[in-house]
């Protein structure tokens, strides 16, 4: 089976670019997997992981919401954000990931000052810093003995 | 001739001066290489995403979003004007309020950066928004944040066009201001450069994606002049401190040189007195 060239691109570096068996990506209305010879499709995507599927390997990347355009011998992602998972800051993405949840517990406890939108705000960025993580593939538990997460 | 004393003391204004001028040189210089990436990094995002809207364009011909229609009666423009929080930076931000300037009567300003913000509010312009404290590599996040407001103004009429007052980084001894039209968007320049034919599925719906799209290059494009304009400012600055350096350099030989002749006419003076002392004894 034939490969096609892979684009992930962020307004501030351009992440992979490279040929790729398969790409599933999170589209906003369900994940999508395209092969080579894919009909052009144009998406947006949501925040999400999308696997990069290369011989045996897998590549996840963390997407923070963005575009997918589809040709038939390229695919061009245009990503928020964007993160290879071994490029994952794990620590800090458990950071965000507390402070988001910090914050939504302060509003829902009727905290101060606090409007819709930032609660918005505040479950997106708990979304993408769980994306991460997940990319990172860890769980978001705390488990003893850190380093094994590297591996 | 000015005293020796007071030549001393203003030669040594001038190096007190001059240390803070080459300090402030070196900061800017350092910043400058840590950002400058950040201007050709965002290249190739801006030119798919404008090839994807030329796709989309090309594609269907008659697309009725608001943000490519033009408004039937002119309003009044909005500008977003770029400029820094702190002075010391030669042409620099006087140049961009000028370009602003130009934008059409009664413009409603939105500002980036305390120069900005301080001239138009000052002269009693219409400042609508304003953004201090920009950070040295911003960041999409501020650029969303902009554009939501710009967006909220065109879609409820009190703008008919949004215009953003940049300065374009070209080389660290090039910088020019730039007042570019970011809304309506002109259809006509995507039209050429999509690809004819291509057929495209969209998920979720042409309108969909374009509801999507459409605000999220308005933001790009903000965050294109956030970018540009902080890495000129640093470019800026550096030049100027580095003028200014040099300047002090200048004035201080030229004071050691007055130094050095009023010394030596003292000098002389004392010996005259002593050798016309001498001579009246005798």
């Amino acid at each position: 089976m034939g490969q096609i060239n892979l684009d992930i691109v962020t307004p501030e570096r351009r992440v992979f670019q490279g040929q790729v068996d398969m790409i599933i990506a999170p589209g906003s209305e369900g994940f999508l997997g395209i092969l080579p010879s894919h009909t052009p499709l144009i998406t947006s995507l949501r925040i999400g992981i999308a696997r990069i599927k290369n011989n045996d390997e897998q590549i996840k990347v963390a997407i923070g919401g963005g575009f997918m355009e589809v040709q038939p011998d390229k695919i061009i992602i245009l990503a928020n954000t964007a993160e290879l998972g071994n490029e994952i800051d794990i620590s800090r993405a458990r950071a965000a990931k507390e402070r988001a949840e910090e914050r939504i517990a302060t509003f829902e406890n009727g905290g101060v000052a606090s409007t819709e939108f930032d609660l918005l705000r505040a479950r997106t960025s708990l979304q993408r810093a769980l994306t991460r993580l997940k990319a990172a593939d860890d769980d978001g538990t705390w488990r003893p003995g850190e380093k094994g997460l590297e591996e | 001739m000015e005293g020796l004393r007071e030549i001393k003391r203003r030669i040594r204004s001038i190096h007190s001066t001059q240390q803070i001028t080459r300090a402030m040189n070196m900061v800017a210089a350092a910043k400058l290489r840590k950002t400058q990436h950040l201007v050709t990094a965002i290249e190739p995002y801006v030119s798919n995403i404008e090839e994807l809207i030329g796709d989309i364009t090309k594609a269907n011909g008659n697309l009725g979003h608001q943000f490519f229609r033009q408004k039937s009666e002119p309003g009044r423009s909005g500008i977003i004007v770029i400029t820094g929080d702190r002075g010391l930076t030669g042409g620099h931000n006087s140049n961009i309020i000028k370009k602003a300037l130009e934008g059409g009567d009664s413009p409603v300003f939105l500002c980036v950066g305390r120069k900005g913000r301080d001239y138009f509010v000052k002269r009693g312009y219409d400042v609508r928004a304003e953004y201090i404290g920009l950070p040295d590599e911003p960041g999409i996040r501020q650029a969303k944040e902009i554009s939501e407001n710009a967006i909220e103004l065109f879609e409820g009429g009190d703008i008919s066009e949004l215009y953003v007052a940049y300065t374009e980084f070209i080389t660290t001894v090039e910088r020019k201001p730039h007042l570019l039209r970011i809304l309506p968007i002109d259809k006509n320049i995507f039209m050429k450069n999509g690809k004819a034919g291509s057929l495209f599925l969209y998920e979720p719906g042409v309108e969909g994606v374009l509801n999507k799209l459409l605000p999220h290059y308005v933001e790009i494009q903000i965050y294109r002049g956030l970018v540009e304009s902080k890495v000129s400012e640093f470019a800026a600055r550096m030049m100027a401190m580095d003028t200014a350096t040099d300047n002090a350099d200048e004035m201080i030989e030229k004071l050691t040189l007055d130094f050095n002749r009023a010394r030596q006419a003292e000098i002389t003076q004392e010996i005259s007195e002593i050798v016309g002392g001498a001579e009246a004894l005798k």
